[in-house]
């Protein structure tokens, strides 16, 4: 089992590389630093670590081979489609990082069964346009578009939510094991046999397998393929942007649209936010959260606290109705339809959620803001009940600490509401010191265990903490090792990661 | 001077989030980096360069022929840098990876003998430009007559198809009596070594041509490439009243250009002049303004995709600048129109060299003097 990053000798590279080289060409293998530099990690607060080789492989054939070469000899290997920081790439082991962006087809757009079929390389941007041409359209708020759509569906939350009862949009997989098994999830199982049954149900009478790959990091397969969700452009696509006081109206208020089938989704967005999403919107980039000077609790001016937008489609008659109902409870929760007014003073947001909510159009605004610095976001989904307690104390606790830039948040009502997704949005400066990030990292660690242990929060994805969280699930933990190990025992697959992830128990026999 | 932790762009290097957006275009669908185009890496784009610096800085790299090559297969055309939503300036990082390379002798063979070239002042004048070159010096007036000075630049003699482009200037000037001047030693305007990392060569360059302009009579100089007229742009010593042919032209004709075809046509936007000179709009507005019926291809103005001739990519791979011009030459027949006007010298030779005995022969390119003044 891999342990810690591997050192190669020169004839052990070199054997490596000629393996690989028989399977991919010259072209498509790399070694030199220049090139692994650029795969070595991301601009966040984990360390950095280089990879012994880069390669792009542009089929499922190529990655079964790649997998062999790797398991052959004991090598780790990290795949990655966008890269980007939140899901990143981490070679914390070294090894070899595959590079997936260069399968980017799109197989199928189903616009009768509902499902498209993607390589990893598909961006959302890509995707979304082919889906326009069959008036379908990906999940809300699906973005930025230069992203991988398996990349982001992968991870809950990272940039897709829906509320109405869905967590995720990956409808099933095909996914390479550490053994070089091709295995596909769902319903398409069973096209093994039998080749006609298509990728239209996410489930084949059998434990699902599909949600094991989710959050896994490509800990426990690489994806190769994924059918996704697509929904229909409606008539009328269309929202009420609504203005509370108080995140815990809005929160209350997210919860009764989403339970009454209002809905499709319904988020929230703290007034700190949306001032630099005008920005960004309106002035290109640039945008620095030094634009607000505040007390996040405390407006400086008549804005709202909180702007909540819903969405909604239907036939026209169905959504003046919806529209109607939605006014209702604006007025039974305290708030006011701020559509007009926000058109007026924040036409950058107003054009930001309108863009995102109700014209599904991918865009780049928010990718502006990250220009400021190292995001170290705590993110959590959330008690509904216990949520605005956490806002209340985490906004107060973040704004004593190092974390005080970009201090702001947005929310989502998940699965009508019976989970509230609260991510606070603060930044360190990338001229920090090794001791400041270091800061950093233990701020959020606190936080997080605190919106755990008090307001019974969960992390939506863990840190590398060699173990830390997974252990505190006890027996879900234990099975889940026995899962990693049984299904990749020599740690091939993001070993680096794995061993983060699952932490020493993982070697120890922990979980036997 | 190198990658350097103290520049201003050293804060942004840790900023990447590697959303993609430098090298996938903003709508998601377009590759809008020549270098993704062909090597489909990270490293390989404008994000990847920011890390590429990281390694520098945090000495994770071997500065070798590998690195040296690495950084040259580059364009250098800005796409990276016009489309990054968080504003990063990734051009000055390249330039500065340049310098890395030439100051640790790592640069490739061809990027050196080209700048060697520069720095003994060698006249760039193709075998194939050199008729156009002589009829263009017997039409020109002495320096001291003189109302303007065309600034030819090395790429204009580069080629044939640019040098025939240079001859329809130098007579259009010619027959409506306009008196220019033509330097014999022309020099360099410090674009090229300034692009390769040749930071000091580029530096000299520099100054000895705003001194050259300066000593002459003629208050206008008249860039006939745009990457000459972007440098001179921002050479503050330059005190001469700086301007690019194409407005120069729109001067002449006064808004009336001489008949000739009136489309549709399509055009290439060259990234030196979009966004180099910061002219945004690009050639669309100068052939609409004087309405000429005109095809946009996907990618224009600010985001334009380079024709395969940029600084550095084509010298040391030739493969790389080939594909990237045929993936243009691709975009630009999928706009229906015959004809591709575009205004530069070195985007005329490259898109027309890889457009022979292939099914971009039947397409006309053409610079917009040639366009304007009759095919």
């Amino acid at each position: 089992m891999i342990r810690e990053r591997i050192e190669l000798t020169p004839k052990k590279q070199r054997r490596v590389r000629a393996d690989l080289v028989s399977v991919l060409g010259e072209h498509r293998v790399h070694d030199e630093s220049g090139v692994l530099v650029a795969y070595s990690g991301v601009n966040a607060l984990f360390p950095r670590a280089m990879p012994h080789f880069v390669v792009r492989p542009l089929s499922t054939e190529e990655v079964v081979e790649i997998v062999r070469i790797a398991s052959r000899h004991r090598i780790p290997l990290t795949p990655v489609s966008s890269g980007t920081q939140e899901p990143g790439t981490h070679p914390f082991f070294g090894g070899i990082v595959l590079d997936l962006r260069g399968m980017n087809r799109i197989l199928e757009v189903d616009p009768e069964r509902f499902y498209a079929v993607v390589e990893p390389g598909v961006t959302v941007g890509a995707l979304a346009r082919e889906l326009a041409k069959h008036r379908l359209h990906l999940t809300v708020g699906s973005f930025p578009p230069s992203l991988s759509v398996l990349g982001n569906y992968l991870q809950v939350a990272v940039n897709s939510h829906r509320s109405s009862g869905i967590n995720h949009d990956i409808l099933a997989l095909e996914v390479v094991l550490a053994d070089g098994t091709v295995m596909r999830t769902g319903s398409k199982a069973f096209a093994e046999r039998f080749p006609h049954v298509s990728w239209f149900c996410w489930t084949n009478s059998f434990p699902s397998l599909t949600e094991l790959f989710i959050n896994a990091q490509g800990t426990l397969g690489i994806v190769t393929k994924g059918a996704v969700k697509v929904y229909q452009v409606s008539e009328v696509h269309d929202t009420i942007l609504t203005a509370f006081p108080s995140y815990r109206q809005s929160v209350e208020f997210m919860k009764d649209l989403a339970r009454n089938n209002l809905v499709q989704h319904v988020c929230a967005w703290h007034w700190c936010l949306y001032t630099i999403i005008d920005h960004l919107e309106q002035y290109g980039h640039g945008a620095s959260s030094e634009v607000v000077v505040y007390d996040p609790w405390e407006t400086p001016d008549d804005r709202p606290y909180n702007i909540v937008v819903p969405t909604f489609s239907g036939y026209r008659e169905q959504v003046e109705g919806v529209k109607a109902a939605i006014r209702r409870l604006i007025e039974k929760h305290g708030g006011r339809d701020y559509t007009e007014e926000c058109r007026e003073k924040y036409p950058g947001a107003h054009k930001f959620f309108y863009d995102h909510y109700v014209h599904h159009q991918p865009t780049n605004t928010f990718m502006g803001a990250y220009a400021e610095g190292y995001p170290v976001m705590p993110i959590v989904l959330c008690d509904p009940t216990t949520v605005a307690d956490l806002e209340d104390w985490g906004l107060k606790f973040l704004r004593s600490s190092i974390l005080k830039l970009g201090l702001a948040y947005y929310s989502h009502c998940v699965d009508m509401g019976r989970t509230i997704f609260l991510r606070m949005t603060p930044v360190i400066s990338p001229d920090s010191s090794q001791r400041q990030i270091q800061r950093a990292a233990r701020v959020r660690a606190r936080y997080m265990e605190t919106a755990m242990r008090k307001f019974g929060a969960v992390p939506i994805r863990p840190a590398p903490d060699g173990g830390q969280t997974l252990k505190q699930t006890g027996g879900f933990g234990q099975a889940l090792i026995k899962i990693k190990k049984a299904l990749d025992p020599q740690n091939i697959m993001n070993a680096g990661m794995s061993a983060g992830m699952y932490g020493s128990s993982m070697e120890e026999g922990g979980g036997d | 001077m190198g990658i350097d932790r103290s520049a201003s762009y050293a804060f942004y290097l840790y900023t990447c989030n590697r959303c993609a957006t430098c090298f996938i275009s903003f709508n998601g669908e377009n590759i809008n980096c020549p270098g993704y185009t062909y090597f489909g890496l990270f490293s390989h784009t404008g994000g990847g360069k920011l890390y590429l610096a990281q390694g520098v800085l945090d000495k994770r790299i071997k500065e070798d022929t590998a690195f040296g090559r690495i950084v040259y297969e580059c364009m250098f055309c800005g796409a990276c840098e016009a489309a990054c939503p968080s504003g990063i300036e990734i051009i000055p990082v390249i330039k500065a990876l340049r310098e890395e390379a030439v100051e640790r002798g790592v640069v490739p063979s061809k990027v050196e003998s080209v700048l060697r070239k520069v720095s003994e002042n060698g006249k760039n004048v193709a075998r194939q430009a050199m008729l156009a070159y002589r009829q263009i010096q017997s039409l020109a007036s002495p320096v001291d007559e003189a109302e303007v000075v065309v600034f030819w630049g090395c790429s204009a003699f580069s080629g044939e198809r640019s040098a025939l482009a240079a001859l329809r200037f130098a007579q259009l000037l010619s027959d409506r009596r306009i008196r220019w001047a033509f330097l014999e030693k022309e020099g360099c305007c410090g674009a090229l070594p300034e692009a390769m990392g040749a930071s000091q060569l580029a530096h000299e360059k520099k100054e000895e041509h705003a001194n050259l302009l300066n000593s002459l009579n003629p208050p206008r100089v008249v860039y006939f490439s745009p990457e000459c007229y972007a440098q001179a742009l921002f050479n503050q010593k330059i005190e001469k009243d700086v301007l690019f042919y194409v407005d120069y032209l729109m001067e002449i004709f006064d808004g009336n250009p001489l008949p000739g075809h009136k489309g549709p046509v399509s055009y290439h936007d060259p990234c030196a002049l979009t966004r180099g000179a910061e002219v945004e709009e690009g050639l669309s507005s100068y052939l609409e303004s004087v309405g000429v019926e005109v095809k946009h291809p996907q990618r224009t103005g600010k985001h334009t995709f380079c024709c395969g001739g940029g600084f550095g990519g084509g010298l040391v791979n030739r493969n790389f600048a080939r594909a990237v011009t045929l993936a243009r030459l691709e975009e630009l027949a999928a706009t229906g129109a015959d004809t591709v006007i575009t205004a530069c010298p070195r985007c005329i030779n490259t898109l027309s060299r890889h457009q022979k005995g292939r099914r971009f022969r039947d397409m006309k390119i053409m610079d917009i003097v040639e366009f304007f003044t009759g095919g």
